[in-house]
């Protein structure tokens, strides 16, 4: 007694890509990111995204390297036992999204003018 | 076929094989497999053990299974009680009890593609509410869409492998014996 796929099978499918493909629109919407906010185990500073740079910051096992390059920021590389494995990552440059390198105990807030409105 | 009930060490000889699959599944995973931009969220081969034990085994013993898989792959990579760890048994756990409850529910419509897309796309939104918790950013949340279309992909791989397991004749006997 075993199928193939079944029609509910389909169903269900198509229902959870329309939510995530639906999910964008009802996220706050997108502003330029400023700045950068870098949380680190020792405490937290901000860098500025309108000028290209690279950054080391120390996590809790070992460092971490921040890029940003015209509004984008990234982690570029992280000492993170199993390197990119443990980080939620990618470019981001919309204020109010986030990285984070989990091992490390560093986190990446963007913000920008207007985004605090949105969140309130 | 095998009408007569087994003995309960087959239970238990079975449980384990299928927690070795699973520790084995977890760390090749953690090892070959290149990860999805989320902690954990990953192609979840071992999820695949997760289908089989809600198929085939009551929930106190699949639970303890996933439990005890989680913490073994994780003192083998060395990330027991981290937070990366926490982040793999919230996950694990979350889509196994959703899991467990879809198949409880919706098994005559539903194959196991069904309940695995909808089991991967549970642990990869547990994973980004701890994420959210545990960093204390709401900015994780513009990773939504793609986690959720991600879970998608991987959920219906890994229930498409399940299905066919499902059909196996030499196989099926031997968990089904041991249920």
């Amino acid at each position: 007694m075993s199928r193939r796929y079944s029609f509910a099978d389909v169903v269900v499918v198509i229902s959870l890509l329309a939510i995530g493909i639906y999910s964008p629109f009802l996220l706050p919407k997108a502003t330029d990111a400023t700045s950068l906010v870098v949380r680190t185990p020792d405490g937290a500073q901000s860098l500025s995204m309108l000028r290209d740079q690279v950054v080391e910051v120390e996590g809790k096992s070992g460092l971490t390297v921040i890029e940003v390059e015209s509004g984008k920021a990234r982690i570029l590389r992280s000492s993170c036992p199993n390197n990119h494995r443990h980080e939620i990552e990618g470019w981001i440059s919309q204020a109010g999204a986030a990285l984070a390198c989990v091992p490390n105990q560093i986190v990446l807030d963007l913000s920008g003018d207007g985004f605090d409105s949105v969140m309130r | 076929m095998n009408t007569e009930r087994m003995p309960k060490h087959y239970r238990m000889v079975v449980l384990s094989m299928l927690l070795a699959l699973g520790v084995v599944l977890g760390m090749i995973e953690a090892v070959y497999v290149p990860p999805l931009p989320i902690p954990g969220a990953k192609v979840g081969l071992a999820n695949l053990v997760s289908l089989i034990l809600i198929i085939y085994f009551p929930f106190k013993e699949a639970l303890a299974n996933i439990v005890l898989r989680v913490t073994l792959v994780s003192l083998l990579t060395g990330t027991f009680l981290s937070t990366v760890f926490l982040f793999s048994l919230v996950g694990g756990v979350t889509a196994f009890v959703v899991m467990f409850l879809v198949f409880k529910l919706l098994n005559g419509p539903l194959t196991m593609i069904g309940v695995s897309a909808i089991g991967a796309v549970s642990h990869n939104l547990a994973q980004l509410l701890v994420a959210i918790w545990l960093l204390g950013s709401w900015g994780f949340i513009f990773h939504l869409p793609f986690l959720v279309i991600t879970g998608v992909a991987t959920g219906v791989f890994i229930g498409y492998v399940a299905n066919n397991l499902r059909a196996r004749k030499d196989i099926v006997p031997l968990l089904e014996g041991a249920r």
